[in-house]
């Protein structure tokens, strides 16, 4: 799987033109409240309003879909194990274990939440450029050297990923083949302590290469930041959004 | 090994992303320009390592390698960690955004505390000059010791969301001894790798009389 999150960037939507400062506070700020909130039928109705929102942006259900396939995935544990658990009045039993419904409503919602907030990420981080995306964050008061390791280590990965792939060929070819014993294990130990020592000779190199075409620590971008008055609108209704959920949560 | 959104609740990922900020900020402070890059490289291969699976019976784990970061990086082995549990929430939809400060107090913390152990050895000066294998040992005990105090702050965690949560923390246990072992059986090949080729990656300075 190619991490590759801003691969429909390129499109246009209004979401894609919703300026990324305020796209990301305003979408953090209802993903925060998302995780709040423990009513099953609010959080039923946020999962809608996350599918909604990325059909708004354009992005591919498909794609979408792809990358949702492990997080579905690795959270079935807590959706299988949870209903076992005690508390509640017992709903039927399923092969002796008995099945309770504070279990099974707790496993529907931690479940129905996660993935609700995982939707909620393509249209936040998908619908912009990710160097734009951190020149925005940084432009929300991210302190500077955490935004210059995002951005280098950004870059970083898809280079070592294509070193990875490239000494992973190199070993197939020598006839290793990955199982579980010692043999593998020590392998792929080398691997890692070769990855890492290529990686920071590579890295030398870069670092020598931008320091000399005058890189002191700034970031320099040409993209310029405005705000139009959709762009408030659309940040105003997500915030009140937000809180008229907490505030119903609360009553409920 | 990580926490997903909607599992924990406002307190305590709050307080994650407090704590986590409290310990950024102070390892900032001695953070360089030039030691930029070599974070990010870490960084990235945090990142790219997490791709590679080991086979095991049925099921396959994956490398962590929060105590290697701790190892080579030392204090900012913590920005480093941060940075990528931020990148495998946001390209992979690994872990959440709620949790990011949670999850790098998980994996950050024990790569602090195993870089102050792996100083510790040359506190242990062994007649034995065959780096290589003291190394090694010392790192496959840092990698394995790291993954085992991620996966009780794991377990803690769980069991504090609420009694339900207890049956869960006791499987995410158990799901994590293979994690350790392999983890510490390639972290430590990987450190006595290093020892050989780059030792001045795990700080060790090579002086005439080879004393490493």
């Amino acid at each position: 799987m190619h991490p590759e999150i801003d691969k429909f960037a390129h499109l246009e939507s209004h979401i894609h033109n919703w300026d990324p400062r305020l796209k990301i506070f305003s979408l953090f700020f209802y993903i925060f409240t998302i995780s709040a909130i423990n009513n099953l039928i609010i959080i039923f109705f946020c999962f809608c309003s996350a599918v909604i929102l990325t059909f708004i942006s354009k992005i591919p259900v498909s794609f979408v879909f792809k990358r949702l396939r492990w997080v579905m995935l690795f959270l079935l544990p807590f959706f299988i194990i949870l209903p076992f658990t005690d508390g509640g009045k017992t709903l039927f039993y399923l092969f002796t274990l008995p099945i309770n419904s504070k279990g099974l409503y707790l496993g529907t919602l931690v479940y129905l939440r996660a993935l609700t907030v995982v939707i909620l990420i393509f249209p936040t981080f998908g619908t912009t450029p990710f160097d734009i995306t951190i020149k925005a964050i940084q432009r929300l008061k991210v302190p500077e050297v955490l935004v210059q390791i995002f951005l280098i280590s950004y870059r970083y990965i898809f280079v070592f990923l294509e070193e990875m792939q490239r000494m992973h060929t190199a070993i197939l070819a020598r006839g290793f083949r990955m199982q579980t014993n010692l043999h593998s294990l020590k392998t792929i130990g080398n691997f890692v302590g070769m990855l890492l020592v290529r990686s920071f000779e590579r890295t030398d190199w870069i670092y020598r290469a931008m320091w000399s075409r005058g890189y002191n620590g700034n970031l320099q971008t040409f993209y310029k930041f405005n705000v139009n008055s959709y762009d408030i609108l659309k940040s105003t209704f997500f915030i009140l959004l937000s809180l008229a959920l907490i505030w119903t949560d609360k009553i409920l | 090994m990580h926490i997903s959104d909607g599992i924990l609740s406002p307190l305590v990922y709050i307080s994650g992303y407090l704590v986590a900020a409290g310990i950024a900020k102070t390892t900032m402070r001695k953070i360089k320009t030039d030691k930029i890059p070599e974070v990010s490289v870490m960084t990235s291969v945090f990142f790219v390592a997490s791709l590679i699976h080991i086979p095991l019976g049925p099921t396959s784990v994956h490398l962590i390698l929060n105590g290697l970061i701790g190892i080579v990086l030392g204090p900012c082995a913590f920005l480093a960690i941060l940075v990528g549990i931020t990148l495998q929430a946001l390209l992979f939809q690994h872990g959440g955004i709620t949790t990011i400060g949670i999850n790098a107090c998980m994996m950050g913390i024990p790569a602090l505390i195993v870089y102050q152990l792996f100083k510790l050895r040359v506190k242990f000066p062994l007649k034995n000059r065959n780096y290589k294998y003291v190394n090694g040992i010392w790192g496959a005990a840092m990698g394995g010791l790291s993954i085992f105090m991620s996966t009780i702050v794991l377990a803690v965690l769980l069991v504090t969301t609420g009694e339900n949560f207890i049956k869960v923390a006791g499987y995410a246990v158990l799901a994590h001894i293979p994690v350790m072992i392999v983890e510490a059986v390639i972290v430590g090949f990987t450190v006595s790798f290093l020892t050989i080729v780059k030792p001045e990656v795990l700080g060790i300075k090579i002086n005439a009389s080879g004393n490493r």
